[in-house]
């Protein structure tokens, strides 16, 4: 990724990652997403980082591909609007 | 029955020594009448005569000494009266209090009790909580001249003329709990900021949970029996530890759920129990209001109605006390089949001595409830709901209807009231069908087998018999990625089946894994870049010694980045200078990345670029030298239309400005403009005619005058218009005309 100032620490949060088991499932999967409008890095010969956001479009084009992988931390939760109150 | 003389005065002299042991010369004056020790008051109140006329005088002085009889040589007072009533005999403290005043019965003042006077403890009813003394060789006398075996006593009546009410037993109470937190595995119900349950994202979750009552899987949320219901199951599944709430969401909690579901039922008993006793986010007496007076709901909210809410609140944390100890004493009652509510909560008010009134009603939080209204919850909702009891109407076709309760055999196990251990089943369950589908026989399938199907399966249909589960690719996967692998859930299979496995789904439950392994994904992580190799194992090293163990495990993703769980910032701080790393945070806007480097090429900073600008400027510019790792863009009109289309201007903009680090200058903005947009440009134009009026009235009255307005081509400002070359000649003669021209 960034390869610019070798004296400090970058610290990437609030991203997702996609690791796989090998070179070739890696470029099987950018193959799934490579129609979508998304903001994908690859990381090291396995891996690919992108915004946590994006999490779910990534998790959804899986699922249609039949992939139903292992997840690891807390998914972003989609968002619902509040019940409407008496006061509101 | 005549007295034994060897008895009597074994009793006699009994009687005296404890007298003189414990009250004081002046209390056994005035007990012997002014003139008797405690020989001679012993003497004359241990005869058959005396004692029968105590019984004959009414006060229920024999059913007094049934219940002494009963508790042991030296209960407390108090401990005597609740026997009387559990045992039938109704309130025995008159005839307690009798025997005392006489002084056949010893009350024992409190340890260090000093200048105490036994009328007056009488008379405040204090010495129910002291200890009262009949000495056993007493005892034995009076039991030989007295009867003292009580009569058998239980209530109820039989079942006939019953009409049971729509109640859950445990077993659907379990099943909808299992159903419930299956649901929200991997999901969360969203909850409204005041922490009631979100309506839209609660209809999600509902399908398939049982309501008492109601008719097919989909439950009717706009029902006020069945929301309370509904939240009930919510409230005890967060109370048992099955749901957790954070970040207002109700999620599963899959150590929860595996405590639960995959232990034997005597401990899923002790856990309900406990769960229910403790359960601080559910009121009984406002669900029963709710369900069984509570309007018809709105689709919008429920909020106006309802006091409660999923986390934990006063009033429900109040009520904990007062449930226990009704529990408590519910469970002493001889109850014996079906028996009216309102002879069991009599019997509970009259064993309750003002803990309940003081409970409910005292302090700032006290939900204010009459204590029969509290009990009648209970015995109508609260327990009914948990399974344990069932509720009925007896004579419902007559005029006075009267509802009545019994315990559920489930529930006589939960309460201890029966010691009996349901076996387990031993009988093959399950039956796996060439189509992937899986019948669970309901009487036989145990709920550790059922939360495995509900881990690997998606439940298609409930009957009264059977439970059907189907097996797909995704379920299948979200069961291994939570520690099944398909080994196991073959043999598990194999071993619950009534027969063998279709060769095709142990086929494909092999070819799942082999899939579900290839990728993992990291929902919520921290990468670390570091670009010196060896310098970054020593920063995992760190990472590794003080991040919390139960979090996700460090990953090297490459030789210069290391992916952590978030939320780590302590081991983070440990590892690496936080206040000189670049961090980009990519739920904020991104740090400023790029510099204006000649026309239309940017370069990175030093920082680096975060992935999203990285993406984006390969979309929209052409790289300058390595495509990997280029050291420059230059923006490409082309692609940035194709990016953003009519919407370029304002994109562009919005990219550059947040990534630059003062904004976009003033000249490179116009040369973005330029870029995308062809019709930008600028004419210099000289010797140009101007007409330059007195005011701004003017100037918006000489605008409407036809052969001025047709040769003006600007309004440059409040009082001056650029006039059109060709119509010099004329404006200035309309203004001759209209006496507005001076020359200068």
């Amino acid at each position: 990724m960034s390869r610019f100032d070798p004296h400090k620490v970058t610290l990437h949060l609030n991203v997702a990652v996609l690791h796989c088991d090998s070179p070739v499932t890696l470029e099987e999967t950018l193959l799934l997403l490579k129609d979508l409008a998304l903001h994908i890095q690859r990381v090291g010969a396995t891996s690919i980082a992108f915004p946590r956001a994006e999490f779910a479009v990534i998790e959804r084009a899986l699922h249609d591909h039949a992939l139903f992988p292992r997840t690891i931390g807390k998914l972003p939760r989609p968002t619902e609007p509040s019940d409407p109150t008496p006061s509101d | 029955m005549p007295s034994d003389p060897i008895q009597k005065q074994a009793a006699v002299q009994a009687l005296a020594e404890t007298l003189a042991l414990h009250y004081p010369e002046e209390i056994l004056l005035t007990l012997g009448e002014g003139s008797e020790g405690p020989v001679a008051l012993a003497e004359r109140l241990v005869r058959q005569e005396t004692l029968e006329r105590l019984v004959r005088s009414g006060d229920k002085v024999h059913e007094a000494l049934i219940a002494l009889a009963r508790t042991g040589p030296q209960p407390r007072g108090e401990q005597a009266r609740r026997e009387g009533i559990l045992i039938g005999l109704g309130d025995i403290e008159p005839g307690l209090r009798r025997l005392v005043a006489k002084g056949l019965v010893v009350m024992l003042p409190a340890p260090g009790q000093r200048d105490w006077d036994l009328f007056d403890e009488l008379e405040t009813r204090r010495y129910l909580q002291r200890e009262v003394l009949l000495p056993p060789p007493l005892l034995a006398f009076i039991a030989a001249v007295l009867d003292l075996t009580p009569e058998t006593h239980t209530i109820g009546s039989s079942e006939r003329d019953i009409a049971p009410d729509h109640t859950p037993s445990l077993d659907i109470l379990e099943l909808n709990l299992l159903h419930l937190s299956s649901r929200l595995n991997g999901d969360a119900l969203v909850l409204n900021k005041d922490g009631t349950p979100n309506r839209r994202s609660l209809a999600r979750f509902v399908k398939g949970l049982i309501v008492p009552g109601q008719a097919g899987e989909d439950p009717d949320l706009l029902d006020p029996l069945t929301f309370e219901h509904l939240y009930h199951v919510m409230a005890l599944g967060l109370s048992l530890e099955l749901l957790v709430i954070a970040d207002r969401a109700v999620t599963t909690r899959l150590a929860g759920c595996r405590a639960f579901f995959e232990a034997t039922e005597a401990e899923r008993d002790r856990l309900l129990l406990k769960a229910w006793r403790h359960n601080d986010r559910w009121d009984a007496v406002e669900a029963s209001l709710h369900a069984y007076t509570g309007k018809h709901l709105t689709a919008a909210s429920t909020t106006d109605v309802r006091r409660g809410v999923l986390t934990s609140y006063p009033t429900a944390v109040r009520l904990k006390g007062p449930r226990g100890q009704l529990l408590s004493d519910l469970k002493k009652l001889p109850l014996q089949s079906w028996a009216e509510v309102d002879q069991i909560a009599s019997m509970l008010m009259a064993l309750d001595r003002g803990f309940l009134e003081s409970a409910l009603s005292n302090g700032p939080d006290a939900p204010g409830y009459a204590p029969h209204q509290f009990v009648h919850s209970i015995l109508t909702c609260a327990l009914p709901w948990l399974g344990v009891a069932e509720t009925g109407l007896l004579g419902a076709d007559s005029a006075t209807p009267r509802r009545v309760f019994h315990f559920t055999p489930r529930g006589r196990r939960l309460l201890r009231i029966d010691d009996t251990v349901a076996p387990p089943p031993t009988v093959p369950s399950l039956m796996v069908q060439p189509n992937f589908e899986i019948t669970a026989l309901r009487n036989t399938v145990s709920l550790a087998t059922l939360h495995t199907l509900y881990r690997v399966g998606e439940r298609v249909s409930l009957a009264n018999h059977t439970a059907i589960f189907r097996l797909t690719a995704e379920s299948v996967q979200k069961g291994y990625g939570q520690g099944i692998d398909a080994e196991w859930l073959v043999e598990f299979l194999t071993r619950h089946s009534r027969a063998p496995i279709p060769t095709n789904v142990r086929h494909d439950l092999f070819d799942w894994e082999r899939r579900q392994r290839k990728i993992t994904l990291y929902a919520d992580a921290v990468l670390l870049e570091y670009p010196d190799p060896d310098r970054l194992d020593l920063i995992a090293g760190t990472l590794e010694h003080y991040r919390d163990p139960a979090a996700a495990p460090l990953v090297h993703l490459g030789n210069t980045e290391l992916l952590l769980a978030a939320g780590q910032h302590n081991a983070l701080a440990k590892a690496i200078d936080l206040d000189t790393a670049h961090v980009i945070d990519y739920e904020q806007p991104p740090p400023p990345c790029l510099e204006h480097q000649a026309s239309l090429v940017f370069k990175p900073l030093p920082t680096g670029l975060d992935i999203v600008t990285r993406v984006e400027l390969d979309r929209i510019a052409e790289p300058i030298g390595d495509p990997d790792f280029p050291d420059a863009w230059k923006l490409d009109p082309n692609r940035i239309r194709a990016r953003w289309g009519r919407d370029a201007p304002a994109e562009l903009h919005a990219f550059f400005d947040v990534r630059m680090s003062d904004g976009i200058p003033a000249d490179l903005e116009l040369q973005l403009l330029a870029l995308v947009q062809s019709d930008i440009q600028a004419e210099l134009r000289r010797n140009v005619t101007l007409v330059v009026v007195s005011n701004e009235q003017v100037c918006n009255i000489l605008l409407e005058v036809p052969d001025v307005d047709e040769y003006v081509a600007a309004r440059l400002g409040p009082v001056t218009l650029l006039i059109e070359e060709d119509g010099i000649e004329i404006v200035e003669e309309t203004l001759a005309r209209l006496g507005l021209l001076t020359q200068r």
